[in-house]
């Protein structure tokens, strides 16, 4: 035993040398424990003798468990009560951020989140031209993904407020929109 | 060939909890009862290891289930469905236990398993022919000693050997940290030490 460790110490260490919870330098610390001293070693027997007692005896018992009834038992019960998986839905979709449904209304949300700057930009004034580039259209029975460029040019913009929103004429659907600066602008 | 054509819907086997999950919200219940047909058999000896007796094990893995159906909204999807599933049921059995134990106390005593050499209580008679005497005594004498551990060490024992999970995994499954897990079973294997000392 190493000279500052205590047996309880010892053995807290072998027991997790047992469950694979050490790494590194401290599973090479319980290796060396293990073969410098025997008391180690009886322990990590020990807790292997204890394991196997332990498994042997609930796989008996599991083997001999007939579940072909289960999912009918349950399911039986589950249909009583439908009232709560639609409210369960209801939660989940309102916790997480992944798409099980389309956020009801960007602009309320936009506005929501930032009334003020809203505010200011639609007193803006914003002289927007815009051009809608052909770009090339992938078939989509073709290929896995298909690849469409919505890319549009702004030539121009004016607002007081960094925060602006850009909807199509013929478009009911604000769209999620990245506005890049370029060159170009820069220069115009 | 069209794209949809070249699109192959996976089996629902096949799918990982996570997803599984979601296709339940979505209202498809044969997903969950892939789920259900996925665990049964670990919550089963999560519960049977909790409780000792067959019986009160099928009813507490089967309301598991069904109380985690009810309850996926609290299901928080960053951690994993296993463990939390666990935590219901090993909450469900120290439940259970408590009850059971005080409401059946005279009847079990009368149909328990009591081995000749021990003096602790053990579960009801399995019917095994296949096995030893000397192995039916050795189960029954090391389900006796894990009933004399505390609920939280018995849990922790239980979710470790059966289940082999992870300390991290174990300290999701009974919300407590990773060093009262260790402790937990520390302990918990220190005084099944001595229950079984002629084990070694």
């Amino acid at each position: 035993m190493e000279p500052t460790m205590t047996p309880e110490e010892r053995d807290q260490l072998i027991q997790r040398y047992f469950d694979g919870e050490t790494l590194g330098e401290e599973a090479a610390r319980a290796e060396r424990l293990l073969d410098e001293d025997p008391a180690a070693a009886e322990q990590l027997a020990v807790l292997r003798t204890l394991s196997n007692s332990i498994k042997i005896d609930i796989a008996e018992v599991l083997a001999e468990e007939d579940f072909s009834d289960y999912w009918a038992n349950i399911s039986e019960r589950l249909n009583h009560d439908p009232i709560a998986l639609s409210e369960a839905t209801d939660a989940i979709v309102a916790e997480t951020s992944l798409p099980l449904a389309a956020p009801p209304n960007l602009f309320e949300r936009l506005f929501g989140w930032a009334g003020l700057a809203a505010a200011a930009g639609a007193a803006a004034l914003i002289a927007v031209g815009i051009l809608t580039r052909g770009g090339p259209v992938v078939d989509p029975g073709i290929g896995a993904v298909a690849a469409i460029d919505h890319t549009i040019v702004v030539e121009e913009i004016e607002s007081p407020s960094s925060l602006v929103m850009i909807q199509q004429e013929d478009s009911s659907e604000p769209a999620i929109i990245w506005i890049i600066e370029t060159d170009e602008v820069k220069e115009g | 060939m069209g794209l949809a054509a070249k699109i192959e819907t996976p089996a629902l086997t096949e799918l990982a909890d996570r997803d599984l999950v979601v296709r339940v919200l979505d209202g498809e219940q044969d997903a969950y009862k892939v789920l259900v047909e996925r665990y049964q058999g670990r919550i089963f000896s999560v519960a049977y290891g909790l409780l000792r007796n067959r019986e009160d094990a099928r009813e507490v893995t089967q309301e598991a289930f069904i109380k985690a159906y009810r309850n996926l909204a609290g299901f928080r999807r960053d951690s994993s469905f296993y463990t939390w599933i666990y935590r219901i049921t090993v909450n469900l059995g120290i439940d259970f236990r408590r009850k059971a134990y005080r409401k059946r106390e005279v009847a079990l005593d009368e149909t328990r398993l009591v081995p000749e050499d021990a003096h602790h209580t053990g579960p009801r008679p399995m019917p095994s022919p296949g096995v030893s005497l000397e192995r039916k005594q050795l189960g029954g004498r090391i389900r006796a000693a894990i009933d004399e551990l505390p609920e939280d060490q018995r849990a922790a024992i239980i979710l470790r050997e059966i289940q082999g999970l992870s300390y991290k995994e174990i300290a999701d499954a009974l919300d407590c940290a990773e060093g009262t897990v260790m402790s937990r079973l520390f302990y918990g294997r220190k005084k099944l030490q001595e229950l079984l000392e002629d084990l070694r």
